[in-house]
């Protein structure tokens, strides 16, 4: 039933709830995940779509081990993440990396860029310090850092710098799975173009997997492989871009579709360069 | 009007509206400067002239850091303290809004012009956001309590958050995001302004709920004929409700025209290129953008602390001439309807 090879990520029946109101107060439930199943393949995209409270971040938040579901499977290379297993979770963790929305708030402010990029090796005890620098300076030079810039602490780096010291610490470690969860909300235009080519690029040259979750449908049709939409808690629908843009079959796709904003009178000069 | 005496091509009327004669603001050779130490000045706004006519949507498009919330502080004297503008005029409904002192100031904000925040926490959290846009009203109309109550009411149900009264008593934080916008929305409509500043108001929306509020602003342009500066960083939104277009540039307003022209037929190499930074339409059913590199422009914009010579654009410029390293370019008037900052038009 799901396509050869074994597939990276496999989600089955994972359920999340939240408990809101104190003892004192009435309690009610949400619903954040209700059975959801899902599946990453290998050195592809599967990008997550859905409007704001339906679950997309605690799904990535399960992923990570930041959340702890109520019940379902995860499954990674063949191992359930969420069963007492004998490997342990930690080091599981590492090939599963996170990037937030918010760079700002994500990196220390009193790090340099080669700190923050650096602390997950040390992390892992991994190498010499030499060693160590030396793929820092890697590092910086694929995700189109300037190696002069090491010294920089996050608030002298633009929004979309930033947003590149944070994908090259996801990736120090040789993450098999990078979760972006709304990395690219918020950048301007031409600045979200240059972190999706160092995606795209990243992505050719070493086996890695994103899953690309967002409340925009704009970038999709370049970035991805498969889009899953994502309401009130459950997967309503998994299909390829160019299905799922031509015949949506879902009310909520549907809706959310002819509310995108896009360029129809659009300047068409994709060919001239 | 410097800009029109230096080239003879741009006649007097160096600016488009709909109608030359009849408009709200006209804003001319505005100049703000930040000053972080003596003797460390930076311009952020060079030389920005533009005009708004009465229920006219004119979008300014630009990528952060270009002036564009600047702009629209400095039109309400909301500018920090390290900022000062340095020339030009603003003049509304034929006053110079730069002449005015903070009290006049005070009857304009909300009343006559008011802004649209990208920044929800604008709203008091321990307010409830009825009392919050009767505020709003009682501040400019002397009117009793239970008519400005009354009023606020009838905004709420205008947005579509009337009909009950879970809404009006909430707090802020009870609310969901884009509830919390309209009630920002309602805030800045309260008075019947006749000009929104809209800050980029649908930056932190989620796609539906933006199209729902971007909806909402053109039936108010439609009922009211309220005019709207609305300030967005993605050319895509603005196509849906804009009449015309400011393409902004490291503190200057390079190219200006109306949305279709300037959408299908860019002047300025710069907007040419943000455009074709946008996702286009095709490429989310043709397979063959799939993995493709998306366009993009090379570099980052200029460092408003390093003042170079020239064109502020030319490093990153496809069509760069010697020439544009030479000198800066002055506004000129292609068509009738269009203006545009570049020594290809002769600038």
């Amino acid at each position: 039933m799901y396509p050869t090879p074994e597939p990276l990520v496999q989600v089955r029946g994972l359920c999340k709830t939240y408990t809101q109101g104190h003892w004192w107060q009435s309690q009610f439930q949400i619903h954040a995940l209700d059975n959801v199943n899902l599946s990453v393949s290998r050195d592809s995209t599967l990008a997550l779509v859905g409007e704001s409270g339906s679950g997309k971040t605690t799904l990535a938040m399960c992923l990570v081990g930041l959340e702890q579901p109520d019940a379902g499977e995860i499954w990674f290379e063949g191992e359930n993440l969420l069963a007492p297993s004998t490997r342990e979770p930690v080091s599981v963790r590492r090939e599963i990396q996170l990037i937030f929305q918010d760079s700002a708030g994500a990196l220390n402010p009193r790090m340099s860029a080669a700190q923050i990029i650096e602390e997950p090796l040390l992390l892992r005890r991994h190498g010499r310090s030499k060693e160590r620098l030396e793929l820092v300076s890697e590092m910086m030079a694929r995700v189109g850092l300037s190696t002069r810039w090491k010294d920089r602490l996050p608030h002298e780096f633009s929004g979309g710098q930033r947003q590149r010291v944070a994908i090259a610490r996801a990736l120090v470690l040789r993450p098999k799975l990078l979760i972006l969860d709304e990395a690219l909300a918020g950048l301007d235009l031409s600045i979200q173009g240059q972190i999706v080519n160092v995606l795209l690029d990243l992505q050719a040259s070493e086996a890695l997997s994103f899953l690309y979750i967002s409340h925009n449908l704009e970038l999709i049709g370049h970035f991805v492989g498969e889009i899953a939409v994502m309401y009130q808690g459950s997967i309503v629908e998994q299909a390829s871009p160019s299905e799922l843009f031509a015949h949506p079959q879902h009310p909520h796709t549907q809706a959310l579709l002819a509310s995108m904003p896009v360029l129809k009178l659009a300047y068409s000069a994709h060919n001239e360069g | 009007m410097e800009v029109a005496r230096a080239n003879p091509a741009c006649t007097k009327k160096c600016h488009v509206s709909g109608d030359p004669a009849r408009y709200l603001l006209r804003v001319r050779d505005l100049t703000v400067q930040f000053c972080l130490d003596v003797g460390r000045e930076f311009t952020v706004l060079d030389t920005i002239s533009f005009d708004i006519a009465p229920g006219e949507i004119v979008g300014l498009l630009g990528e952060s850091g270009s002036g564009k919330t600047t702009t629209a502080l400095s039109l309400l004297g909301l500018l920090p303290p390290a900022a000062r503008v340095t020339n030009g005029s603003v003049r509304f409904r034929g006053r110079d809004l730069l002449s005015l002192n903070e009290n006049q100031l005070r009857e304009v904000r909300g009343a006559e012009i008011s802004v649209i925040c990208q920044d929800l926490s604008v709203l008091n959290p321990v307010m409830r956001v009825g009392d919050q846009v009767t505020e709003v009203i009682r501040a400019h109309r002397r009117w009793t309590a239970r008519r400005a109550h009354e009023e606020a009411e009838a905004v709420f149900a205008a947005i579509g958050l009337g009909g009950s009264d879970r809404i009006y008593s909430a707090y802020p934080h009870q609310l969901s995001g884009g509830q919390r916008q309209r009630i920002v929305i309602a805030q800045a409509l309260a008075c019947k302004p006749a000009l929104v500043i809209a800050d980029e108001p649908t930056a932190w929306l989620d796609a539906t709920t933006s199209a729902e509020v971007l909806d909402f602003l053109k039936r108010q342009r439609k009922l009211s004929d309220t005019a709207f500066l609305f300030i967005s960083h993605d050319p895509a939104t603005l196509a849906t409700l804009a009449d015309r277009i400011m393409v902004m540039y490291a503190g200057q307003i390079v190219e200006n025209g109306p949305l279709h022209d300037l959408y299908t037929q860019p002047l300025h190499p710069y907007t040419r290129a943000l455009l074709q930074c946008a996702p286009q339409q095709s490429a989310r059913t043709d397979s063959k953008y799939r993995g493709r590199r998306l366009a993009c422009i090379p570099g980052s914009p200029p460092d408003p602390m390093e003042v170079l010579p020239g064109c502020s654009f030319s490093s990153r410029c496809k069509d760069r001439m010697d020439a544009c390293d030479a000198r800066s370019p002055e506004q000129v008037q292609p068509s009738a309807s269009r203006l545009v900052r570049c020594l290809k038009y002769g600038g």
